[in-house]
This record gives C-alpha cells, structure tokens and sequence, in this order.
C-alpha cells in the first residue's frame, strides 16, 4: 500500500505513506521504496523500512520433518512448537494422513507455551512417502500449523 | 583614426557579448526550481506478529521555488 501528495507547492509539506502486509513477512526485514520527483538534481530518493515479524508460534528447528533409514530401525524425528504470545494456548488436536507410515507423540515442556511433537515411522514397507501432520489449536491468529513428514525407508 | 574605431568597435562587440552571455547565464540561474527534501528517509518499527498492517508516513519539504511533483513511487 503506497499513498502520496501528487504536487507540493514552495514551501508546503506534503507526505509518503509506505505500508506492509506483514502476512508474508519473516523475522528482520528491510523495504526499500524510491521515490521520483521532478526535482531537477534529486530526480529520486530512497526510503527504507525496517523491522521484524514474529511467528504466532514457532516450530524448531523447522516444520519439516525427514524419517530415513532401513526399516524397523528408522531414527524417529521431533521438533518444538513455541508459543510466542503472553497467553497461553492450547493444542486441541493433531490430524495425520499418514497413519500407515507414521505415528506421533506430544509432550507438554511447558503447558500452554512450549511442546515437543515426536515423530516415529511405522511403515510395513520400504518405500517413500509424504503427507502432513496437522496440529490444530485454541489460538485464534493460528488455528493449525501444517508439518510436512517425508519418510525414505530402504529395505533390509 | 580608423585603427582607433575599429579597436573600439571590437571592443563594443565584446562587451555587448559579455553582457548578453552573464544576463542569459543570470535568468538561467534564477529560473524556479523544485527541491525535494525528507528530514528521514528511514524507519524502524518495532517487532510485530505476523499478519499486522504496517504503514509509515514520511514527510517531505518543497524547499524550491516551484511546485514539486511527485511522479511515481517504485518498490525493489
């Protein structure tokens, strides 16, 4: 969203409204606009934002997870899921559309703020897959977050 | 005598040349301009959620003597 004076007369004031959605945005982020004037010896000046967007909540490492290895002995997988708000929240469920392949343990570290969702292949063959796990929660900002699960299983 | 009208007939032309040269270099330099000027051409917000709106205005000053137009404003 950009919003300017078109003309300013000698001596006035006028303004340069830059706006962000930050919905697309990740952690630090620098914005550059250029503005164009018929100023004989500025034709066009630079103008940055700065700034940092945070999660609702994060996933750590990543919400991506890979199960590799030869099957029954596959290493099982985890990450984090941190509440970044001052209110607590609550995980109401996790959907999986991988049930042949996988299956999934949650640990509260710290109720209402930080969780341990771990990851364990249960695949009855040597194969690839890919699918999700979906955890819902109370959180209105972020009512799911979406983990990508890829297993590479090699046979014995 | 001639010599003596002809040198102060050259030195007439010259002098009419300089003087149409500083008065044309004058008007040159006292045509009105526009001249744009910002007192800050950054800004930091502070950190927010992901999903916000954020808007910043920044204030321009028209410090010339002719109306300054804003053509367009780009993004990289």
């Amino acid at each position: 969203m950009t919003r300017y004076d078109r003309v300013i007369p000698p001596g006035g004031t006028g303004q340069i409204t830059l706006g962000i959605d930050t919905s697309r945005v990740r952690e630090e982020f620098h914005k550059k606009a250029i503005v164009w004037s018929n100023d004989p010896v500025r034709k066009s000046v630079a103008l940055y934002l700065m700034g940092e967007v945070k999660p609702h909540i994060s996933l750590v490492p990543g919400g991506y997870l890979a199960l590799q290895g030869v099957k029954g002995r596959v290493p099982g997988e985890k990450l984090e899921i941190i509440n970044n708000h001052k209110q607590p929240f609550k995980i109401t469920g996790v959907d999986n559309d991988l049930p042949d392949h996988i299956k999934w343990r949650l640990e509260e570290i710290k109720p209402g703020y930080a969780y341990t969702l771990a990851v364990e292949d249960i695949s009855k063959k040597a194969g690839e897959f890919s699918g999700h796990l979906i955890v819902r929660t109370d959180q209105p900002q972020k009512p799911e977050l979406v983990i990508i699960v890829n297993g590479y299983i090699k046979e014995n | 005598m001639i010599k003596n009208i002809i040198k102060l007939f050259i030195e007439l032309i010259f002098l009419i040349i300089i003087v149409l040269f500083g008065s044309l270099l004058f008007a040159e330099q006292s045509e009105s301009t526009p001249v744009i000027h910002f007192d800050q051409i950054t800004h930091t917000f502070s950190a927010v959620f992901e999903g916000e709106q954020l808007s910043h205005s920044f204030k321009l000053i028209n410090q010339g003597t002719a109306d300054l137009e804003i053509l367009d404003v780009t993004h990289s």
